[in-house]
């Protein structure tokens, strides 16, 4: 049952209304036998699986409790290597068997390792983590053991985030289970919102650009440097899109029943630094791994090799995290080393960025509008046409020189020279976001390679659409500037509380008008991306 | 509470009142190629027994010239085959009301149907009901699921229609283009132009289709009429020598599978894999000469069941029909 489902929407209706209905003491019951069936929809024997993990974590837990230190290292040890077990067993070991296998072919030694024909589980490794992080708790005596089974069940398949996150923090979530929560028509309608939202970014954008994305990686080597260059554009908006609608619905649907879960995405393609990136991006997975790993690894507080190390295990091991691939450890590992990069250069970067600016503020108004005419009239003189990669970057940069010439005079200058350096960052954080990201969706380490290889191949317009209709073409690039004009109005607050303070017919429209907007922009849609970790 | 239920409830009535407003009472053209069911229902109304049916995809309606069937078996034909997006589970529940002692059912689903779980159809089930309304009374749950997953689309579809008509020309599918069995006669004086997908032939029938192979075979006992298996075409590249043992292997594997389902098989699927100049514009639908081909073929296989055949075994054959 995917959330893009009406099966889901009937589901929910049907939780929801249970819920409220329902005195207090009997809800967990509800929600976990909801949770279960919700997750045994997938596959029946998952519910075996999960129920391993949690009363593995759970005994453990108990255990644990007022047990000397060496006792509980025991313990804790046990458990994590059941949990990473189970998930090394159904996500990883044919990708060691292969890895493995292939090792052996290049040495040549004569050896099979065998396959297992398990299926992945769906969510796996979202609530493998999450039972991770409480053990840990307990270990560290940040919390007390949960000693009712039901509701530590219910912390541990949760429907809302139970296959594809948030990545909850036991010190959060459990204590919320005990609430009595009462209808708030507020929060409710607030939650509704977040979920139309999720539905809109997931079946109006992800799905449409992967239409793009997944021609394209039929088979690349068929295709001229444009189209690589668009489907790595595309695919960066279609997987922040599809991740972070199924975070919206899942804490959108948390939310309408009183359950707050932690947020996950916050505006990421708005970060100015790859660090920044990082503090945006999957928060729950990347503060998961700063907890429970990097900390204890010693963070930053370690000679600057150490800290360089620890920053390549949990970036290397995030990315191992999303995908039993080399494509996936590739792309941890290079975000990992952009962060390394970024700590070395910042200073020099920084001098450097002044400098630019410096000169960019001292040159006159009036060099600005000469440069400005005269790109436009060497490009005229040429003839070169505007709807082609070389014209469309010089009618860009001329519109930039022309711009400057009319900003430079004006007293906002100082504020629009800032706005120049953010985007400039942006612009840079989002590009190398893009780059990595084309191992992320790459079948193997060698097409990506191939993809990174050819991106400036043949540029050339023709054939860009691929065969797409130009309104189709051309819707792609809209939905994602709806996106980002909503995420800019996002820096101003709410926008769920800036409708409420609006009148109810002025309300109502807009509603109407974002559901039909879904409706008519919606594609027959697939499975979420993140489903797959 | 008592708020939030009775807004919530006007604003989900009044998002569904446009989707169906949309869907239902747009204009339509009564000459779409879905509108045609209106008219194979009504020929399994008047069709005398004892008659042969024929269900299945479009693969039937490109590729079988029930005139030649009718005149070689004495048999009235209604050939039922026009979209595979109506999924399995229409095709045998839409002919159940009007089965009855004297009907023989030939059901050729294509493979690509037999690999797919999704039994309860796409997009044309929605459509269908625009036309047809009736057709809602052969909804199975699969159906329902299927209408309400496709009913955005739908809705889509409708609007786009009204603002931006598609353009009608030789090779758009159209209602008009139906003989009086049920053969779609558009495609064969026109060049082909075929677009070639992958071929999806599955080694083994999903439960979904065994389960509605059998619960159709049971009804068939039930309401005195037989029912038999017959194979869809299926393209395979003329000198591709792996791909045809590739596929030839699945066809086996495929054939032994359904052996298991106790109905009698007309033919073996290996005898309807031709290559592509017996194709028209996809890997489903033959042109006039492939039709013809399989055709032949096919009543060739019936004579292993004599009571098919109300008339001497005289036939020879003639070119393919284009009685409208």
């Amino acid at each position: 049952m995917f959330f893009n489902s009406p099966e889901f929407l009937l589901f929910f209706t049907v939780v929801s209304i249970a819920f409220f209905a329902m005195p207090h003491r009997f809800r967990w019951i509800m929600l976990l036998g909801a949770s279960y069936f919700f997750y045994m929809c997938w596959n029946v024997n998952y519910g075996a699986l999960i129920l391993f993990t949690t009363a593995v974590v759970y005994g453990a837990g108990i255990l644990m409790h007022q047990k000397p230190k060496s006792t509980k290292s025991i313990i804790l040890t046990t458990a994590i290597v059941l949990c990473l077990g189970v998930l090394f067993l159904f996500k990883y070991y044919n990708f060691f068997a292969r890895s493995v296998q292939g090792f052996f072919d290049l040495v040549n030694v004569d050896r099979k390792m065998p396959l297992l024909g398990f299926l992945l589980p769906a969510g796996i490794s979202f609530y493998t983590f999450q039972s991770i992080g409480y053990i840990i708790d307990v270990y560290r005596g940040e919390r007390e053991p949960e000693r009712h089974f039901g509701i530590f069940a219910l912390y541990v398949s949760f429907f809302p985030q139970l296959v594809a996150g948030p990545i909850e923090r036991s010190k959060y979530l459990l204590p919320q289970f005990r609430k009595k929560m009462t209808f708030d028509y507020d929060r409710v309608t607030d939650g509704l919102k977040l979920m139309a939202w999720g539905f809109f970014k997931k079946l109006v954008v992800a799905d449409r650009l992967a239409l793009y994305v997944d021609r394209v990686h039929i088979n690349p080597q068929a295709h001229d440097g444009m189209v690589l260059i668009l489907s790595a554009i595309f695919f960066a908006w279609q997987v922040y899109c599809d991740f972070s609608a199924y975070s919206d619905i899942a804490i959108g649907s948390a939310q309408v029943m009183g359950y707050d879960l932690m947020d996950n995405f916050n505006r990421p393609f708005h970060a100015k630094t790859i660090n920044e990136f990082w503090s945006r991006w999957h928060i729950s997975l990347i503060t998961w791994f700063k907890d429970y790993l990097y900390i204890p690894l010693g963070g930053n507080r370690v000679p600057k090799w150490r800290w360089y190390l620890n920053i390549m295990i949990v970036f290397s091991l995030s990315g191992l995290w999303h995908g039993a691939q080399w494509t996936f450890v590739l792309w941890g590992s290079m975000n990992g080393l952009f962060i390394i990069i970024s700590h070395l250069t910042i200073k020099r970067r920084l001098i450097i960025k002044d400098k630019i600016f410096g000169l960019i503020a001292r040159v006159p108004a009036a060099v600005y509008g000469a440069a400005g005419a005269a790109v436009a009239a060497a490009a005229y003189w040429r003839g070169m046409q505007v709807w082609s990669p070389a014209g469309v970057v010089t009618a860009a940069a001329c519109a930039l020189l022309l711009f400057m010439a009319f900003v430079k005079t004006r007293s906002y200058f100082p504020k629009v020279l800032e706005g120049m350096k953010g985007f400039v960052a942006v612009f840079v954080t989002l590009n190398l976001f893009i780059f990595g990201a084309v191992f992320f969706r790459s079948q193997s380490v060698e097409v990506a390679l191939y993809i990174l290889a050819h991106l400036f191949d043949n540029l050339t317009f023709q054939g860009a659409a691929l065969g797409f209709s130009t309104a189709e073409f051309v819707a792609m690039f809209f939905v994602i500037i709806v996106v980002e004009v909503f995420h800019a109005i996002q820096r101003h607050g709410s926008i769920r509380h800036m409708l409420r303070e609006k009148p109810l017919l002025v309300r109502w429209a807009l509603y109407h008008l974002f559901v039909f907007g879904i409706l008519i922009g919606m594609y027959k849609t697939m499975q979420f991306i993140y489903f797959q970790f | 509470m008592k708020k939030f239920l009775i807004k919530s409830t006007l604003f989900v009535a009044t998002v569904f009142a446009y989707i169906i407003g949309a869907v239902y009472f747009l204009p339509v053209d009564q000459d779409s190629y879905i509108a045609a069911t209106k008219d194979r229902h009504r020929n399994l109304e008047i069709t005398q027994r004892p008659r042969i049916i024929l269900i299945g995809g479009s693969s039937l309606a490109f590729g079988t010239d029930s005139d030649m069937i009718h005149r070689r078996t004495g048999q009235n034909v209604v050939n039922m085959g026009y979209h595979g997006g109506l999924g399995l589970q229409f095709y045998a529940n839409e002919i159940k009301p009007y089965l009855g002692r004297g009907d023989t059912v030939i059901a050729a689903f294509e493979y690509q149907l037999l690999a797919d779980p999704n039994v309860g159809g796409m997009a044309p089930i929605v459509e269908v009901t625009i036309f047809y309304p009736r057709a809602i009374c052969y909804f199975t749950p699969r159906n329902v699921k299927s209408y309400f997953d496709y009913l955005p689309i739908t809705f889509q579809r409708r609007l786009r229609g009204v603002f931006s008509p598609s353009t009608v020309d030789e090779h758009t599918y159209r209602r008009s283009k139906f003989n009086k069995y049920g053969d779609y006669l558009g495609h064969l004086n026109v060049a082909p132009h075929l677009g070639i997908s992958p071929q999806i032939v599955p080694e083994k029938l999903t439960d979904q289709a065994r389960d509605i192979y059998v619960e159709l075979r049971d009804y068939c006992v039930e309401k005195g009429a037989k029912l038999y298996i017959a194979f869809p075409p299926l393209m395979v590249e003329k000198g591709n020598g792996d791909k045809l043992r590739e596929v030839t292997g699945k066809l086996n594997s495929l054939y032994r599978d359904m052996e298991t389902l106790g109905i009698p098989m007309i033919g073996n699927p290996r005898d309807f894999v031709y290559p592509e100049e017996y194709f028209y514009d996809t890997i489903y639908h033959l042109n006039g000469s492939g039709r013809e081909m399989k055709t032949r073929e096919m009543i060739k296989a019936m004579k292993a069941y004599p009571s098919l055949f109300t008339v001497p075994d005289t036939f020879q054959g003639t070119p393919a029909s284009t009685q409208r």
